[in-house]
Order: structure tokens, then sequence, then C-alpha cells
């Protein structure tokens, strides 16, 4: 909207009355609280917030705030620049173990709109993190550490299948990753194009790899390639035989953490004309993939669409397939296996999304924890765990994350929340609405900008140096030089405040023990 | 090789600068028939009110002629120039070679026949001396009239108000400052003037005057009325001092014919400023464009081509900044001309805000800005440029109008690029 | 030379260049100071009813000094400041003689000599120049101030308005081909 056409309406402060179908914004989360006399009035904050939470009374001369709309993502308090501007929560209902202050607000909107109700970003619900309760071993006297600046650490891996016996490489593609971190498959639409450049340049750097989600691959990006999975969603979106030719793996998407058995949803709003061509559908319009990938309804033919992509890519690239992890995912993933996928992909509850129901985000699927380590050791009992790279995904927090991951099982992690938070995220969970005032989840011409290419690429490449460093030393704590050593060597970990059932889940032993 | 420039003002000076930016060696003389350091004509009639001192109006520092090596003959005249030898004969019968000369002699009040005129002291104000004499004759004097309303004639008129006159100006067309205002602006600042106590005769001149050892004593207008003075001045237009070139046989028509690098139509002799007729812009005729910045562009671009740097000039524009009381006013091109064109207004009475674009064939050609001036230069560049204003005409005169309406090429190639 | 060059792709819209400006030219060079004790503020159009700077300053709505500021229309937005020019149309206009080019390329304006005339509005086809009230050299006419535009931060390595900017969305570096 125009600007100033913007600001004319907005100066009035206006009654305010709360109507019958607008309760959830009768009782506002958050208060924009601004010191006056730090407030130079230089409207920043208002040119910022992207959400109609800020605007400026040139009669009054003063900033005022329509608290209602405040979704606490915290952009004008970084950009403020002399600090007076501090987000805090609005009041409170009455304290209430059973009904939170969310479960309410979401009755008010449903029972305002009828509509299912969406949000971004993953699982915020108060369950139990099993990464937060295990521990790592540290080497002692016995058994010494290693110094990971005298010492190399190798913590290169490939990801891919792998043969029972040396034979000629060529037959086996893998992925050759310097680090066991990827990063996760966000589509060009849910997130703005620079960012995505952002991941590539920064994969690209760090010897990784980016995914491109079901969005397609933006031509800007045919450089990256080599550092690319491309992904086959149940919507196929921009899928041809170029793009599949331009990656260096390609990956089935079945399912994701965030929303287990329903498919992807781009809101109309964030379909530009950049992602309506990327994606080869119409500017505007919702872009809905389908629960089931229609023409898989069985794992014969998860079997058939494997090897067709094998057949399209001439059996040079890997084929990853990627499950949300739910009930009898050991099961799925041994049957994804035999069906001859390269790479199993599990995505925990926790992972992260553009746009998903709240209900179903919050209550559907399973710790990636226990996931992998159940995926982990039935490969293992079935004799087959070689023949796929395991990828533990969703929620992935810290180097320290990732490393239990490998020692549950996983061959490499794939990360999204973690970049997105790198590259200024506050996890709002507005990634629905197409205005992410951090330009990370928009592709709005206004808003897109405000994530530089080069900044993205820098910070991301930041964030797998530091993690990278941080593994190396914990490598070396636990006596350990390589991540082949790392990975599914459960004697590492040790689990504090779990039941004997969760232990053993989870192949581990009590602390202590 | 030697440089001759023959005036001492705006178009003179900017022509001793390109030459020095291009060549450090060649000899440079300036001849004027003023005795001053180099002034600013624009800034006469502030020295005449008082409200600026007098090295205000300088244009550079006093070591300007030693820093830049130029011989100043000042106070000496060029009386005739043969373009065959390539000499100029100056006063006091010196003969002065050039191998390079640019005549920039400016121009000249045009005084009319009027009855009586010939027996008075009259005045006419363009020159710093007649500044130093009109204000001499004006202490203590009561009722000062001034004949002709352009720039010139109200500058003055305003000056002689602020000294405490009564003044009355008289004119013969029906609003003032016809070649810079369009009607609307032109009733706004008459509105101005009159809230100054300047009495605005329109449509009107002066028949008879009537005078008393040799000291004006009233006027008698063509309406009839007579108005009582002891002061007059006469400012009804100036004229480029073309008779120099005009005798040595170059192309005169109301100005010396110049193309755009400044050439006249005599071998090595360039004329710029006031006394040149050059070529304009929007309608690509030539014409005298007897403004500040066309002179100095004028003056820049002669002399490098003197200096042997070929420059063209993309063509003048009538350029006008002016402000009378609290009015600032701001013209671009032909503001009358509005046939075949459309014709963009915002009025504000309340605060005398008045701002006008006339577009022929999709261009800006002509524009005008009362009051709100601020970043009024874009619009210069839209005429000069000749941009297309399609894709912007709905913000056009809107307070938020800037670059970011320009077209991103356009956008790209002012900002992206050192200019 | 080196100068101030915009980048579109990066601008977000934000105005802290203009912020990082009026802060550097302030006397306190602090920016709650700058704006609370010395009274600066911002020349903006929600000041539109008001004309002149002059008149705004009267009435304690503006005293406009960032002398750089930020185009805004739709979605397109430009840090537009003084060019810098190599023959600077401002220049040809000033009608005294107080603007110059600086031995280091820069336009600069000399304060003390300045009379409010706005040839150098008229003439610069940036729109780069503004109205400063806070001055008048010139008392006696009415709406006086003097020219106030961009001059490259002399003090700093770096303009405020480069330093500021969160996206680099301001480069300063010479361009001239050679």
């Amino acid at each position: 909207m125009e600007y100033y056409e913007e600001q004319d309406r907005l100066t009035t402060l206006g009654l305010r009355r709360t109507r019958k179908d607008d309760w959830h914004h009768g009782f506002p989360e958050y208060k924009v609280e601004r010191d006056d006399d730090r407030c130079i009035r230089c409207l920043v904050c208002v040119r910022q917030c992207p959400y109609e939470a800020t605007f400026y009374d040139p009669e009054r001369g003063r900033v005022y705030n329509r608290d209602e709309n405040c979704v606490n993502c915290r952009r004008c308090e970084m950009m403020c620049p002399t600090n007076a501007i501090e987000i805090r929560p609005w009041g409170a209902f009455r304290d209430n173990g059973n009904w939170k202050k969310g479960t309410i607000r979401a009755v008010y909107k449903q029972a305002d709109t009828g509509a299912v109700n969406l949000t971004g970003l993953g699982n915020d619900a108060e369950y139990v993190s099993y990464f937060d309760r295990m521990v790592l071993d540290a080497s002692q006297v016995t058994n010494p550490s290693i110094d990971p600046l005298r010492e190399p650490m190798e913590l290169r891996t490939f990801i891919g299948r792998k043969p029972e016996k040396w034979t000629d490489p060529e037959e086996y593609p893998n992925l050759r990753c310097e680090v066991p971190i990827i990063f996760a498959p966000m589509s060009f639409g849910a997130i703005s194009l620079n960012f995505q450049k952002g991941l590539a340049r920064a994969a690209r750097e760090m010897g990784t790899y980016f995914n491109t989600g079901e969005g397609g691959l933006h031509p800007d990006l045919r450089d990256f390639g080599q550092n690319a999975m491309v992904q086959v969603a149940s919507g196929r979106f921009g899928v041809d035989l170029n793009y599949l030719n331009q990656g260096a793996a390609v990956e089935i998407k079945i399912g994701q953490g965030a929303k287990p058995g329903i498919g992807g949803h781009l809101p109309g709003e964030k379909v530009t004309v950049e992602v309506s061509r990327t994606r080869m559908i119409p500017e505007g319009s919702d872009a809905i993939s389908p629960a089931p990938q229609h023409d898989i309804y069985s794992i014969e033919d998860l079997r058939l669409l494997i090897y067709a992509l094998k057949e399209a890519t001439e059996y040079r690239k890997p084929v990853s397939v990627k499950i949300a992890a739910v009930h009898n995912v050991a099961a799925i993933a041994s049957g994804i296996a035999r069906a001859g996928a390269d790479i199993v992909v599990l995505d925990g509850f926790r992972g992260g999304t553009g746009a998903a129901p709240t209900i179903i985000r919050n209550h559907v699927g399973i710790p990636v924890e226990v996931a992998i380590a159940q995926v982990d050791q039935r490969l293992r009992d079935e004799g087959i765990r070689h023949e796929v790279s395991l990828i533990a995904a969703g929620g992935i927090r810290s180097s320290g994350d990732v490393v239990k991951a490998l020692a549950l099982g996983a061959d490499a992690v794939y990360i999204a929340t973690a970049a997105m938070i790198a590259v200024g995220c506050t996890v709002c969970q507005q990634c629905h609405r197409g205005r992410c005032a951090w330009g990370i989840t928009t592709n709005r011409a206004d808003l897109a900008p405000r994530l530089p290419v080069d900044i993205a690429a820098e910070r991301l490449a930041n964030l797998i140096d530091g993690w990278a460093h941080e593994i190396k030393e914990m490598l070396g704590m636990m006596g350990l030089n390589s991540i082949e050593s790392l990975r599914g060597n459960r004697l590492k970990l040790r689990g504090v405040g779990m039941t004997q059932v969760e232990l053993d889940t989870l192949g581990i032993s009590q602390a202590g023990r | 090789m030697r440089h001759v420039i023959i005036g001492n003002s705006f178009a003179g000076l900017f022509a001793v600068e390109a030459i020095r930016r291009t060549d450090e060696e060649s000899e440079i003389y300036v001849i004027s028939r003023e005795r001053q350091h180099v002034y600013s004509r624009a800034m006469i009639h502030e020295m005449l009110s008082g409200v600026v001192k007098e090295p205000m109006v300088y244009l550079r520092d006093w070591d300007f002629y030693r820093n830049h090596r130029v011989h100043a003959l000042l106070g000496r005249e060029a009386q005739s120039l043969d373009i065959a030898d390539q000499t100029l004969q100056l006063d006091g019968g010196e003969t002065l070679e050039y191998d390079r000369l640019l005549i920039a002699t400016g121009s000249r009040p045009f005084v009319p026949p009027i009855a009586g005129l010939e027996d008075i002291e009259y005045h006419t104000f363009t020159t710093f001396e007649e500044a130093k004499a009109l204000k001499s004759a004006s202490a203590g004097q009561k009722n000062a009239v001034v004949l002709g309303a352009g720039l010139i004639g109200l500058q003055c008129a305003e000056a002689l108000r602020h000294l405490g006159l009564n003044v009355t100006v008289v004119e013969m067309a029906d609003m003032i400052l016809p070649q810079a205002l369009d009607e609307t602006a032109a009733e706004i600042v008459s509105r101005e003037l009159d809230d100054e106590g300047i009495r605005l005769r329109m449509g009107n001149t002066i028949e008879q005057i009537h005078s008393l050892n040799r000291q004006p004593t009233s006027c008698v207008l063509k309406s009839g009325d007579s108005v009582p003075c002891d002061v007059l001045v006469i400012a009804v237009g100036v004229r480029s001092n073309t008779a120099l070139a005009k005798n040595a046989g170059i192309t005169v028509e109301r100005g010396i014919v110049v193309n755009n690098r400044m050439e006249t139509s005599a071998e090595n002799v360039y004329a710029a400023g006031d006394c040149a007729q050059g070529p304009e812009l929007t309608t690509g005729m030539t014409m005298t464009l007897p403004v500040i910045p066309v002179a100095s562009s004028h003056g820049m671009i002669a002399g490098y081509n003197m200096a042997g740097s070929r420059r063209t000039y993309r063509g003048g524009l009538s350029l006008n900044a002016l402000q009378f009381g609290k009015t600032q006013v701001v013209s671009y091109g032909f503001i009358k001309d509005e046939k075949d064109g459309e014709v963009l207004r915002v009025e504000d009475a309340k605060r005398s805000v008045y701002k006008k674009v006339i577009i022929k064939d999709n261009r800006v050609t002509g524009a005008v800005f009362v009051r709100d001036i601020d970043r009024a230069g874009i619009y210069r560049h839209l005429i000069e440029q000749k941009i297309d204003v399609t894709p912007f005409k709905h913000h056009l005169l809107t307070p938020h109008f800037g670059i970011a309406c320009l077209p991103a090429e356009e956008r790209a190639r002012m900002f992206t690029t050192p200019q | 030379m080196r100068r101030v060059y915009p980048r579109e792709d990066r601008c977000i819209n934000c105005h802290l260049c203009e912020v990082a400006c009026i802060v550097e030219h302030s006397k306190s060079k602090h920016v709650i100071d700058a704006f609370h004790v010395e009274g600066l503020r911002f020349n903006r159009e929600d000041s539109r009813d008001v004309i002149d700077p002059v008149e705004a300053l009267a009435i304690g709505r503006a005293k406009p000094l960032n002398r750089t500021r930020v185009d805004v229309v739709d979605s397109v937005f430009v840090s537009t400041n003084c060019r810098h020019c190599a023959e600077p149309d401002c220049v040809l206009a000033c009608k005294n003689g107080s603007l110059y080019v600086n031995h280091d390329g820069r336009v600069l304006v000399d304060e003390d000599k300045c009379v409010g005339c706005w040839m150098c509005v008229m003439a610069c086809r940036y729109g780069a120049i503004q109205r400063n009230p806070t001055r008048q050299n010139v008392p006696d006419v009415a709406n006086n101030g003097i020219n106030l535009h961009c001059d490259l931060c002399p003090d700093r390595d770096v303009p405020a308005c480069v330093w500021v900017c969160p996206t680099n969305a301001l480069v300063f570096e010479d361009r001239e081909v050679a």
C-alpha cells in the first residue's frame, strides 16, 4: 500500500470496540512499551512493522501502537536506534495448569473465524525433549581425549547407499559432505529467494548441501546445482527432467515432521510472480500439495518411483526419501531401504514448516531422537544398515543435538529453524502470513530486501563453521577423531531423568551406569 | 596559445575556470568595461537595499585572477574586432592579438524614448556602479517610480521599498514577470508585492516626465493620472551587447548566434552568456536566455572548446528562481505555453501554494512552483532529459514525488555512476 | 573520488541513514541529545501543512537537517544524496559563488556566504539540496536560510549513513573509470 496513504489511514487512534467476530484481537498478546524519552520519532519502527502494529500520529508528534496486531517479531526492537522499545506479554488469564493462554486463544480464534488455525515453524508445545535428557561421555584417565588443535578431526562423511564389499564407486553415488549438517528442505515461496541463495552459497562454501523443498529450483540457483538436493513432493511443483538432473541428489518427500500425513501448503499471498514461475502455478493461488503422492499407494509404488528417478538421472545421483517420524517408523524405514532408496530422512515432530494447521503441528508425530534410534537399530538387526544413510531432522538446535543425533545412529542432520534463526528469525510463528519482518519467509518486494544474500550466506556459513568446531571439540573430548566413529555409538550417550522404557527405546544406559 | 575573454561576469568566469582546468600553460586575458572584481549582477538589488554587505556580491576570492594566472584588464574597453587578423583594438590604442576569443559582453538596458526623459538623470539598474549611484540618489527621497515589472524592475522596486521610499511600478503588460511566470503565479506574487506596499500599475506606461533642475518631479501615465517621482528607474528590458561582433561581420540576430559548441560564425571566436543566442532545449530553436545557469554553462562549454577539449552544450532552458517578500518561485521552460499540452496543477490559495506542470507528447516542457519549491530540480531533469512521464504521471505533483518515481534505468543512471 | 552510491536491492526503507546523518551533523553527536536536547527533527511529509522550513521551525515542527533522504514510492526505496558532480549544476547556478568544488572533489557551500536565494534548489537535478532554516545570512529576507546538502562527512573515514545502514545498502567507493 502506498506509504503515505497508509499513514493517513492509521492517524486517528479511534475507539476500540471488541466485535463479536474479533475476540482473539480483543485480548492482545503483546504490549509494545516505548520509552518516550528515548524515542526520537525517527519512524524506523513504523516503517519496519509489517503487521500494522505501529503508526505515527503527526498531530500529536508521537508513535503509537495497535498492540492487538503485534506478533512479537521484535523487528522494531532490533532496529530502534535508541533502544527505546520493549515488547512484553500483555495480561494473563487466571493461572490454570490445564487451560493455558495459547489453548484459550485458539478457541477464541476458531470461534471467530470458523477456519482452521494455521501457524508456522515447529511444535511449540511442552513435550519432552530427549536431547535435553541425554548427556555425552567424556574421556578422562583411562581413555584419553584427543586434542583437536593437534590431531586432525574428520567431520567428512558420505551420504548414500554403501556397498557390502569393495566395488566401483560409480555404482554407488554418494554425497560427499564435509560436515554432517545439511540445510533442510525449505521451498522458495515459503522462504525468500535471498534466503535460499544464502543457503546455497553457504552450502557450497562449507562443502555441504541445501534442499530445494517442494518449490522447484529458481533459475538463479542453477549454478548451485552441485550442492542442491532437489525435492519431488506430492504437488510435483517445478519437476521436470532438467530439474532432476541439476541437483546432486533427488529427494522424494512423503511427509514432514510438522504435518505428517498431510500435504504442503503455500498460502496465495505468498505466491508472487517469481514463485509462480518457479513452481509453474498461477500467481496468487494457494499452492496446496495433496496429502499422499497420488502415484504412491504402496511400498511397491515407491520402488517404482525411486527407480524411475534413478533411470531419469542415469543412476548418477542418490535418491532420498523423506518421511515424518511416526509410529512404526522402523518398519517403514526398512521398507523404504528395501525399495531402493539411498537415503532415508526422518523428520521428527519438532520440525518446522512455512504453514500448517496448528493442531496437526502440535499433536502429530514422534520425536526424532527415538525415531533415529529405532530405525538405526532395526536396520542393523536386519543387516541392511549400509543400504541407506539416515538423516535426522526436526528441531536440531545446537551442535550438542547434532552429536547426540549422530550417536543415536544418524549419518547427518538437517537443520532449518536453526538456519533461520541464524539470519534473524525470532520464532514468532507467522511465516504463513507472508509478512516476515526479517525478509526470511516472504517474497514481498518491500520486505525481501531485508535479508541480503551475502549477509545470509555469511551468517549461515558462520553457524556451520561454529558448530563444526564445537563438534570437533566434542569428538576429541570423547576420544574420537572421526564422525564415522561416532555414528550409532550409543555408548557415548547416557540418559538422565528417563524411564527404563525410554532408555531402552533409545538404546542407551542410565547415567552413572 | 592566448585566450582573450571580453566580459567579467558569469560566462567569462566559468570560461576562465574551464580553460585552466584543461590547460595550465596558455595565457588568459580578461577585459571588462567595469572596474569591479568579478561580481554577481543578481546581487546588486540586495546591495542597494542594504540587506547584504558588499563582500557578498563578489563571485570569487580576491586572489582569483592571480591564482588562475589571468591578466585582468579591468576598466578597459574592446572597441573593435578584426576576425581575419585575429586582433582586438582596445581603448587607448592598443592592439591585442588572440588565438581564441570569447565575447561575453552580456546585455545592456534598453531605454525607450519618453517625453521628458532626456531632461533628467534617470537610472537603469544592471551594474554595480548603477546600484551605487541609485543608492546615493535615493537617500532622503520619498517617491520612486520604476518603469518595467520584469525581474530587474521588481527587484529594484523591492529594494527601494526596503529603503523606505514609496514605490510605484508601471508596466505595459497585464502581468508582472511575463518571462518567468504564468498568470496564476504572477497573481500570487503581485499580492505579495502589494502587501509590501509596492503599487503596481499594470497595462500602463509613462507618457511624460516632468522635472526641475534635472531631477524628476512627477510622471504622467497613459491612463491619465500623475505619480509623484523623485527617482526614476527604467527597467523595461535588456538588449544583448552585440555591436562589437556585428561590426566585425559576425552573424548576429537578437544575440550573437552560436552553435552548441558556443562557436560563432567567425573562426576561433566564441560567444557566451546574455550576449549569445544559443540552442534552447525544448524548442530546438536558438534564443537568448539571460539567466545565470545558462550563462555559466555557456561560459564553461566555450572555455573547454577554446582550450581544445571538444564539448557540446545540451541546450539551454529558461530557468528561474526568485523571491519577493516571503514568496519563492521556481520555474522552468515556457510556462504560459499550454497549447496542445496536458496541464497538471495543484493550488492551495490559503497558503499561496501553486504548482503546475505542462506535459506535451508525454514529456514535461514547463513547470512552475510557488512556495513549495523543495526538490523542484528533479523536474528540470525530466525536462532536459525528455523523460517519458507516462508511468508516473499520477505522482507528479504529489508531496512524495521524488527520485523513486523515475524509471529504474534512469535511477540507475543517476545514482550508480559518477556524475 | 569516493562517493556514496545506493543499492536499491538492499534498501529496506528504515531511514536510519537519515538518523545517522542528523546525529553526525549535530553538536552533541549523541542520538538522544541531538533530538531531545538540540531539538533536531526530520523534514517530513507529515509537516505537509507547513510548506516553509522556516515556518515549520517557528511552530516547532521541523529542523530539517538530514542531508540524505530516502525516497519512497510503493516498493521502491532509494537513499538519495548529493552526487558531488564533476561539473555541478548548483555551482553553475549559484548567485554569488558560495557553492564550489573543493580541491578533493567534494561540492561544498561556504556557509558564511550563502544568501539563501535557492538557485541551487532550482538547479540540482537530483533534488539533493534542502533549505536549512537554522542559519540565515540575510535575516531581513523572509523565509531565508542557507543551502543544506551532503558534505560526505569530512570528519569520518566513512560517511555516517554508510556506516549505519543495516543491510549495507549504501556503499562508499570510487566508481570513476580512469
